[in-house]
């Protein structure tokens, strides 16, 4: 046995250091202690035991784990730390003494480093870079909408331009948007890359403010991290879907848009890189794939036998799912949209482009527009204005709350509710997953409805409540206000039949879901009609193919399984069973309340309204 | 000065010698009488005849220049008419003014100098192109990755670098096992709450402001709570509670007309209270404990002892028979241990949700983001966003325990800057 240690000399007293001592043992500037921590992602730690840790004194302190600085300290990196604050001190030296030349051939020879080494040590495989993407997308957008001030640095804002660009480009290609959420705060988006979710959040467009109580050294060296991660992320992303690194364009018309410098004549290289970037930052043309006309093959889900597998119903599911999401992917495929110029333009083009649809502006806005305004093949017209002059019969003025819904709804919504001028309905967020028995607003269920394919469109859904409202008012009202109302309803026939008319005029590619379904009520009440009247004499008709509706049977099924699940359940766990069935009927009962409430409120409001028009009149 | 320009300098000589005479050039002289000699001969003098003795007129069309062809002649006739229209049309000089400010205009021009907006415009045009090759130049320079990082996923370990090992006779220190751990469960991007979108729904709306009103009352509390403890403590000298104003509170309600008594009465029996030292009960000689009240008590302390141990002693014996309730005991402390356990998994798993302090500061929330009812717009186009994305992310890394909270460090002078006043002009202070 040697000689017994003393206090503090092991455990948890040896097992961390103060931040102080790390930075001597180290011999790094405080600025570059921390620099090198954020690259290598080593944080501060907190002791459970202050007071051992402090060997006696529970003063508030930083620490970090002697480990790490161990592991921090034999980082190549540090060496080249150490050469910059050298090299800073020769140029100041050569630049006070006015000796130019000196100062040109420092700067030449600046010293630099790489990350490459970091990122191969923080993130062993792709996957795990991918895992940790939020935080570098929502930086990296952040930081190209910044403008050249002389607290931001130019190189950066260029380079997360680029690198957001191309990722961006990568996400339309690879078709992966899931999301789209607009909040007050900025544009929040979902992609599934790879199969894993990233969520980031884009700012809104507007004038730049720096915060003051932010601090912006340590922003930067994160993103001087996650640029260098981004780059690299890109290239894997890019080349996992055949298309070429440094992005080129598919319909490459660099030889005539050439710019010529005017002193050499010479085609200037420089300005045509920037144009070309320009164009690729527009986002309306698809990227140049590395097997020329080869194309994406389809990929087909792979085909099980049914007696080999063991659950038949969860390939079906999948099946369902994959058609689902590749309905979903082609949301826009073959529309072809206009943006006005009050729109914001990165953002919208983005997402239509991400689920196959067209898109252009006014070619005085930017640069990359495709087609003109007066294309007559343009289907949808966003426009974020009261009121416009000039308008094409052939296509469909809508605002850009349209397009965000349609996504978040997975399906092309009715157009009707988002024409210019029109009070839009709430814009719902895709994050929120209601479990069951939650209170649903109205403004969901009618979505989720219509997703279902249960499809009974707002204007139905009021007219009907607001006969209903008729009849309850009629019983207590005077003859003269119900010949009134009886009017205003003709009215609103009218105008249904009018709008149903101008569709008709109109003729969109396609004809609305809503309108098919109507037309389809129609034609079974007709049947039945038919019946009743065929009852007595007898008659042959042609079969019919019953469909078979795979969801619904599917459903039935699954229900099923569940009721002889219950009966199973062993007496033990029956009572705990009861319990949580119990908590959710509660649940439920909550949200029916909720629901009594807002149709209370509609139901109010609606009155309000009708009164004042009546008052009106 | 001017005639001698053309003729040859006079050659000042004395006339009166035949020698200087031979000097003189008389050529010019002889020349013009010679030709004179000649005219007289020939006919009389050229300059004395009448016009028509010298001139005829040419009748007969000898040779057409060839700049009087047709074509070059339509085109020379209808410049002429053109000039002679332009001239018919042209308002004689000096008839019309120019108009004053035509004629800054122009004067403006003649003098060369340019104007404020020209020379502004120049220096942006500078500048412009300066940011440009700026641009350029950064973005020449700016990385690209050119390859697969994660090429080949079976990379040698560092440890195993023969070369290294030879070279440095060191071990590289292994990577830290919590390397690749998150220092929070939290996601980096956190999802917003519904309520949050630039067009909510009534009840999300209502929802996300009921929270940011929870949040700004749990702060009031707190601030009161402080002011409490501390400002109310102290309040200023002329708010204070004076001897007089302590005394008239406390006996508020109490006496009636007869208070001076009753002063007196209390006064007597504080004076009897301060007289004396202790509250314990006096100690007095015949109080003291003799030898066998000592032993007395000794000899009942032991005995008290004794049954005590007689009596565990016969409860441990006995236990063989409570053997049922003995279990029944360690089937209630098991129990309870189990609690604790879940009690503390439940905590743990509660402080992985929160921040950790890692510094002399304390995390602190920011602001919930919100828009009031009055401040929806419910169109893109004018939508104000609210609160900064930098802060935002800032705040973030703050929460996931990544960075720690700091504040800017203050600017301070060691020593207090001295004022000097110079004798030509003195600082007014306002």
């Amino acid at each position: 046995m040697g000689r017994p240690k003393r206090k503090y000399e092991s455990g948890a007293a040896t097992a961390y250091i103060t931040r102080n001592k790390a930075v001597r043992k180290l011999q790094l500037s405080i600025a570059d202690f921390r620099r090198l921590c954020i690259l290598k992602g080593i944080y501060p730690q907190e002791p459970k035991h202050k007071k051992v840790v402090g060997k006696g004194s529970t003063a508030p302190k930083t620490y970090y784990y002697s480990k790490d600085i161990k592991f921090l300290a034999q980082e190549p990196i540090i060496s080249k730390f150490r050469d910059f604050k050298h090299f800073v001190k020769k140029l100041r030296k050569a630049v006070v003494k006015g000796n130019d030349s000196a100062a040109q051939r420092l700067r030449a020879n600046k010293p630099k480093y790489s990350l490459d080494h970091i990122i191969r040590e923080r993130y062993p495989t792709f996957t795990d870079a991918l895992r940790d993407l939020d935080d570098c997308l929502s930086m990296c957008f952040l930081f190209s909408t910044f403008p050249k001030t002389s607290v931001t640095h130019i190189e950066f804002i260029h380079l997360c331009r680029r690198l957001t660009v191309e990722f961006l480009h990568y996400v339309i290609a690879s078709r992966s948007l899931r999301k789209v959420f607009i909040s007050i705060k900025g544009i929040y988006l979902q992609a599934e890359v790879q199969g894993e979710k990233t969520t980031w959040i884009v700012p809104h467009r507007v004038g730049y403010s720096h915060p003051t109580d932010v601090d912006y050294k340590i922003m930067q060296t994160f993103v001087e991290f996650y640029t260098t991660l981004l780059g690299f992320v890109n290239y894997k992303l890019f080349h996992t879907i055949n298309l070429h690194y440094p992005p080129k364009l598919e319909l490459d018309t660099e030889e005539e848009h050439v710019p010529h410098n005017k002193m050499t004549k010479k085609p200037d290289r420089f300005a045509e890189r920037e144009a070309m970037e320009e164009r690729l930052a527009a986002m309306t043309q698809s990227l140049k794939t590395i097997d020329a006309g080869g194309g994406e093959d389809e990929v087909e889900l792979d085909e099980f036998p049914i007696s080999e597998s063991d659950d038949p119903d969860r390939i079906e599911q999948a099946k369902l799912e994959a058609e689902k999401l590749k309905k979903f992917q082609n949301l826009f495929t073959g529309l072809k949209f206009f943006l006005n110029r009050e729109v914001p333009r990165e953002i919208i083009v983005f997402i239509i482009r991400s689920f196959g649809g067209e898109v252009s502006w006014d070619f005085t806005v930017a640069v990359g527009a495709t087609y003109p305004e007066s294309d007559e093949k343009i289907t949808h017209q966003i426009v974020d204005r009261p009121n416009i002059q000039k308008q094409f019969l052939s296509r469909y003025y809508v605002q850009p709350q349209w397009l965000f819904d349609c996504v978040s709804a997975r399906l092309l919504l009715p157009v009707e509710d988002y024409f210019p001028g029109a009070t839009l309905p709430p814009h719902l967020s895709p994050f929120v997953e209601e479990g069951e028995g939650d209170y649903i607003p109205p403004e969901k269920r009618q979505l989720l409805n219509r997703q279902r394919g249960i499809d009974s469109g707002v204007g139905e859904e009021e007219s009907e409540s607001e006969e209903e409202e008729l009849e309850g008012e009629v019983k207590g009202d005077s003859g003269s206000e119900e010949e009134e109302e009886e009017q205003e309803s003709e009215e609103e026939k009218e105008e249904e039949d009018s709008s149903d008319s101008e569709e008709e005029n109109v003729t969109p590619p396609k004809a609305t879901k809503r309108k098919r379904e109507k037309a389809d009520s129609e034609k079974k009440k007709r049947k039945s009609e038919d019946e009743a009247l065929n009852i007595s004499n007898m008659s042959v008709e042609a079969g019919k193919i019953e469909v078979e509706d795979k969801e619904r049977k599917l459903q039935r099924q699954l229900a099923e399984e569940k009721r002889l699940a219950e009966m199973m359940i062993p007496k033990k766990k029956k009572r705990l069973y009861h319990k949580i069935m119990y908590a959710k009927k509660k649940k439920t009962q909550e949200a029916r309340k909720l629901k009594e409430k807002r149709d209370a409120i509609d139901k109010a409001a609606k009155k309000e309204r009708k009164k004042a028009r009546y008052f009106q009149e | 000065m001017e005639n001698n320009v053309g003729k040859k300098k006079r050659q000042r000589l004395n006339k009166n010698k035949k020698k200087s005479w031979r000097k003189v050039d008389i050529s010019e002289v002889e020349e013009f009488l010679e030709d004179q000699r000649l005219q007289e001969r020939t006919g009389g003098l050229v300059a004395e005849k009448p016009d028509d003795q010298l001139f005829f007129v040419e009748k007969k069309v000898t040779d057409v220049p060839k700049a009087l062809t047709r074509k070059t002649s339509r085109k020379v006739k209808a410049q002429m008419k053109l000039s002679e229209y332009e001239s018919s049309q042209q308002i004689e000089q000096g008839k019309i003014k120019t108009p004053k400010r035509a004629r800054q205009v122009l004067e403006k021009l003649a003098s060369g100098k340019k104007s404020l907006t020209e020379r502004q415009a120049e220096k942006q045009r500078k500048t412009a192109k300066k940011e440009r090759q700026e641009r350029l130049r950064v973005r020449r320079n700016l990385p690209r990755a050119t390859y697969d990082l994660w090429a080949d996923s079976t990379k040698m370990d560092e440890n195993e670098d023969i070369h290294y090992l030879v070279v440095t006779k060191k071990r590289r220190v292994n990577v830290p096992s919590h390397l690749r751990d998150k220092p929070s469960v939290l996601n980096a991007v956190e999802v917003p709450h519904p309520g949050a979108s630039y067009n909510p729904t009534y009840e999300d709306h209502q929802e996300l402001l009921m929270k940011a009103h929870n949040v700004e009352k749990k702060k009031q509390k707190q601030e009161k709570r402080l002011y409490n403890a501390l400002d109310a403590q102290f309040p200023k000298a002329g708010q204070a509670p004076t001897q007089e104003s302590i005394l008239a509170e406390m006996s508020a309600g109490l006496f009636g007309e007869d208070e001076e008594e009753t002063n007196v009465e209390q006064k007597g029996q504080e004076g009897d209270d301060v007289l004396r030292l202790s509250n314990n009960p006096r100690v007095r000689r015949e109080d003291k404990k003799d030898e066998k009240q000592r032993r007395k008590e000794k000899e009942k302390k032991e005995q008290e002892k004794m049954l005590q141990k007689e009596k565990e002693e016969r409860i441990h014996s006995s236990t063989l028979f409570r053997v049922r309730s003995i279990k029944a005991e360690i089937l209630r402390q098991e129990k309870q241990l189990l609690l604790k356990a879940e009690k503390r998994r439940k905590l743990q798993e509660e402080k992985a949700l929160k921040t950790k302090k890692l510094g002399k500061l304390k995390y602190d929330n920011p602001d919930l983001e919100i828009k009031l009812s009055d401040e929806l717009v419910g169109s893109l186009r004018e939508l104000k966003p609210e609160g900064h994305l930098l802060q935002d992310r800032y705040k973030s890394l703050q929460k996931r325990n990544i960075v720690e909270p700091r504040v800017k460090a203050k600017k301070y002078r060691r020593y207090k800057r001295k004022l000097y006043e110079k004798k030509t002009h003195k600082i007014v202070q306002t």
